[in-house]
């Protein structure tokens, strides 16, 4: 199980070098996204991070830069939809069930972890 | 466990090393980023993205993707499609490359920022297909243009049209082939039109088509190596250059074109640089070149051309013409140069079939050192007398001023002509047509030298050597060597035969006080009144003549008892052109069919001694002849 896992992480996320991109806005807060199957439009005065996690949308004005990055930092991108998750140790230890990534993000203690989406996608989560 | 273990770490390294690209697509242009260049990508004023040093206009941005494509730094990939065209660059030089798409229209401009110090030289690669688009290139930085497999015409000028100013290698990547066509009475000066210099290479093949001047275009200079180009059609030159052309290797041909095939001109007439020297250097490959247009030319140069190898086909078949610019006639060549011919190495197959059609034609000197040349005319005489022009002019030229009129020729130099080695093979049929002549100093030192032709076979405005080499001269309606100065020989074998009567085998200008002087070599001359040494000739080798007539395919020898000194064979077809000479009405004939002359032979050779007596022989006839060194 924990094999299958970490391959299928390895699979998404873990392909490239650089598994998150992470938009900064005014008064240092980071957003970080996916970096897999990320498209980015502008509309409306904002930027729309449209990834597996769903749409991150931040306004332009307050948007100053963004990069890729090997960590997720700050808040993950929200992920669409309020099913509930699966979370695991780095090391394929399961952490408990949680009703959402955001309830998993609240309730972990710090530390890298690997997230089960109900719809089947994992994605490594930083918590700090 | 191990075995997991070892499943996950290389799974993880597996896609660790996959490529991740930030690609930033702008209407049909997609900037691509490599992940690991793209650093912090800023906003500014929430209407500005800046990568890498390019500015983004937020509100032209069609959208941001990330995918495992790979980037090739210094790249940019342009593809045609119908009606449209699509154009990626690599994320490190996106801030000095500016395209422009409108529809299969590229227009790309490099900035001027390009340089060793910053990205250095970009390549831009082409491919697909559209029936009307373009490549457009801007710019002062040495690029390079790589032809991947594309078809593209163009309605409105040249399908690649490159203003940057310094060297374009133009690649045409092995495998691929590739078409381009521009419009016709467009005003582009070439199908490919280029004004910096360009290196053709690569191992694909091109083809042009052009419909307005030339086939490919440089203002600069042209350099070709590997490659295949087939020029199949073009108003005005094949390739038309400045400074040189130099092929290395690779294949060109040319047909269809409304001028020359190669056309060669300095760039600058007063400052020239050291690489503007308007040549024209064939080192390798295989060029197959055919010219119909009158006084066109294969290969013309205003300065020189060198051969040094290669195998060269090549054909013009147009006619002389009058130049009312010039006011002197001009004519058809295979190759032709302002300056010198020389040729070191190489197989050159030359045929000139018009009215004054030359094989080789410089203004300078003429030197070959080596190869194989085979050269063959059949046009007669262009003549421009009175306001009209005669094509095959068959009057009495002889008082008809040089710039009125132009013989075909198998080799025609205005300077001097020294043949050192390597084997020429001239046949000329057409009236009034000369094999080799040179209007200074002709001498041969070495190789061997074939000649047949109507005219004279070797002609000289001044001086005639022959030191060495085998030298082969059949003239059916003229002289075989004929000098307007002394004929100087002291080596080589010489088989020389004229028209007979007074058309001899060695013609030295004896009227104006020239003569022959011999002082080694063998020699068999034949014909009406051979050219012997005077008194005070200083020749020193003895020679004989008889009354004997030669035949085609026989030997003639030279004995002294039952010492044989020397043995020639009369060449098989000697008299058995059955070319007529009618240039010079009331000439002689020709040698006609197996027949053989009523003139004089002349025969020297080392070892004859002055006032002992010679048994000639030719075929079965014998004949008892004095040696002597002077008349």
């Amino acid at each position: 199980m924990v094999l299958f896992l970490t391959l299928g992480w390895a699979a998404t996320a873990a392909a490239f070098d650089y598994p998150f991109v992470t938009f900064s806005t005014q008064g240092g807060v980071a957003h970080t996204v996916a970096a897999e199957e990320l498209v980015i439009t502008f509309a409306g005065g904002k930027m729309i991070a449209h990834s597996a996690q769903g749409d991150l949308k931040l306004e332009l004005q307050a948007l100053e830069k963004m990069c890729f990055t090997t960590e997720q930092s700050g808040v993950s991108g929200v992920k669409s939809g309020s099913g509930a998750v699966r979370v695991y140790s780095m090391q394929g230890v399961e952490m408990g069930t949680y009703s959402s990534q955001n309830e998993a993000v609240s309730r972990l203690p710090q530390g890298l972890y690997i997230v089960k989406h109900d719809d089947g996608s994992t994605l490594k989560l930083a918590v700090r | 466990m191990k075995k997991t273990a070892a499943i996950i770490a290389m799974a993880l390294a597996t896609m660790a090393a996959m490529a991740q690209t930030l690609n930033v697509a702008v209407g049909n242009v997609t900037y691509s980023f490599p992940a690991a260049q793209a650093g912090e990508m800023t906003y500014t004023g929430a209407t500005t993205l800046t990568i890498l040093g390019r500015d983004f206009a937020i509100a032209e941005i069609d959208s941001i993707y990330i995918d495992a494509a790979e980037v090739k730094d210094n790249t940019v990939n342009v593809t045609m499609a119908e009606g449209q065209a699509q154009v990626t660059v690599a994320g490190n030089i996106a801030q000095y490359v500016t395209p422009t798409v409108t529809g299969a229209y590229v227009s790309i401009d490099q900035s001027s920022a390009v340089g060793d110090d910053t990205c250095g030289e970009i390549t831009y690669t082409l491919s697909g297909e559209a029936s009307d688009g373009q490549f457009a290139l801007g710019g002062s930085y040495k690029a390079t243009v790589e032809l991947n497999g594309l078809t593209l015409a163009c309605a409105t000028g040249a399908p690649i049209d490159i203003t940057n100013t310094k060297r374009i290698e133009m690649s045409v990547k092995k495998g691929t082939t590739n078409s381009l066509s521009d419009c016709s009475g467009g005003s582009q000066k070439g199908c490919i039109a280029c004004k910096g210099h360009l290196e053709l290479k690569g191992n694909g093949s091109l083809t042009i088509d052009a419909n307005t001047g030339h086939g490919i275009y440089a203002k600069e200079y042209i350099e070709m190596k590997n490659c295949t180009i087939d020029v199949l059609n073009a108003v005005k030159d094949g390739v038309n250059c400045n400074q040189y052309f130099l092929m290395e290797s690779g294949s060109l041909t040319i047909a269809n074109v409304g001028d020359d095939a190669v056309q060669v001109s300095f760039k600058d007439d007063t400052d020239r640089e050291a690489e503007d020297t308007g040549s024209i250097t064939i080192a390798g490959g295989t060029i197959n070149a055919s010219v119909a247009a009158t006084a066109t030319k294969c290969l013309k140069a205003d300065g020189s051309v060198n051969i040094t190898g290669g195998t060269l086909t090549l054909s013009t078949s147009g006619g002389g013409m009058w130049d009312t610019e010039d006011v002197k006639t001009k004519a058809p060549s295979c190759i032709s140069a302002d300056e010198n011919i020389t040729i070191d190495g190489g197989t050159l197959l030359l045929t000139s079939t018009g009215s004054g059609g030359k094989g080789l034609s410089c203004d300078g000197d003429f030197v070959m050192n080596g190869g194989e040349v085979t050269i063959k005319t059949s046009g007669g005489v262009f003549v421009y007398q009175n306001g009209v022009e005669y094509p095959n002019y068959t009057g009495n030229t002889d008082r008809i001023a040089s710039d009125y009129k132009s013989s075909a020729k198998g080799v025609k130099a205005d300077g001097n002509v020294t043949i050192n080695g390597g084997n020429i093979n001239v046949t000329t049929t057409g009236n009034g047509s000369e094999g080799i002549e040179s209007k200074a100093v002709l001498t041969i030192n070495d190789g061997t030298v074939v000649v047949n032709s109507l005219d004279d076979g070797i002609n000289s405005s001044s001086h005639l050597h022959i030191n060495g080499g085998n030298v082969t001269v059949v003239a059916t309606g003229n002289d075989g060597i004929d000098s307007n100065g002394n004929i100087y020989i002291a080596g080589g074998t010489i088989l020389a035969f004229g028209a007979g009567s007074v058309e001899c085998g060695l013609d030295a200008n004896d009227e104006q006080g020239y003569t022959v002087v011999i002082s080694g070599g063998e020699v068999l001359a034949v014909g009406g009144n051979n050219s012997v040494p005077s008194a005070s000739s200083g020749s020193t080798q003895p020679y004989v003549t008889t009354t004997l007539s030669a035949k085609a395919g026989s030997t003639v020898s030279i004995s002294s008892g039952s010492t044989t000194l020397t043995t020639f064979t009369v060449p098989s077809n000697y008299g058995t052109s059955g070319a007529s000479f009618a240039g010079r009405p009331g000439g002689p004939g020709g040698g006609g069919p197996g027949g053989s002359t009523g003139g004089g032979m002349l025969i020297t050779c080392p070892g004859l001694v002055s006032g002992q007596s010679y048994t000639v022989t030719s075929g079965t006839s014998t004949a008892t002849a004095t040696a002597r060194t002077s008349k």
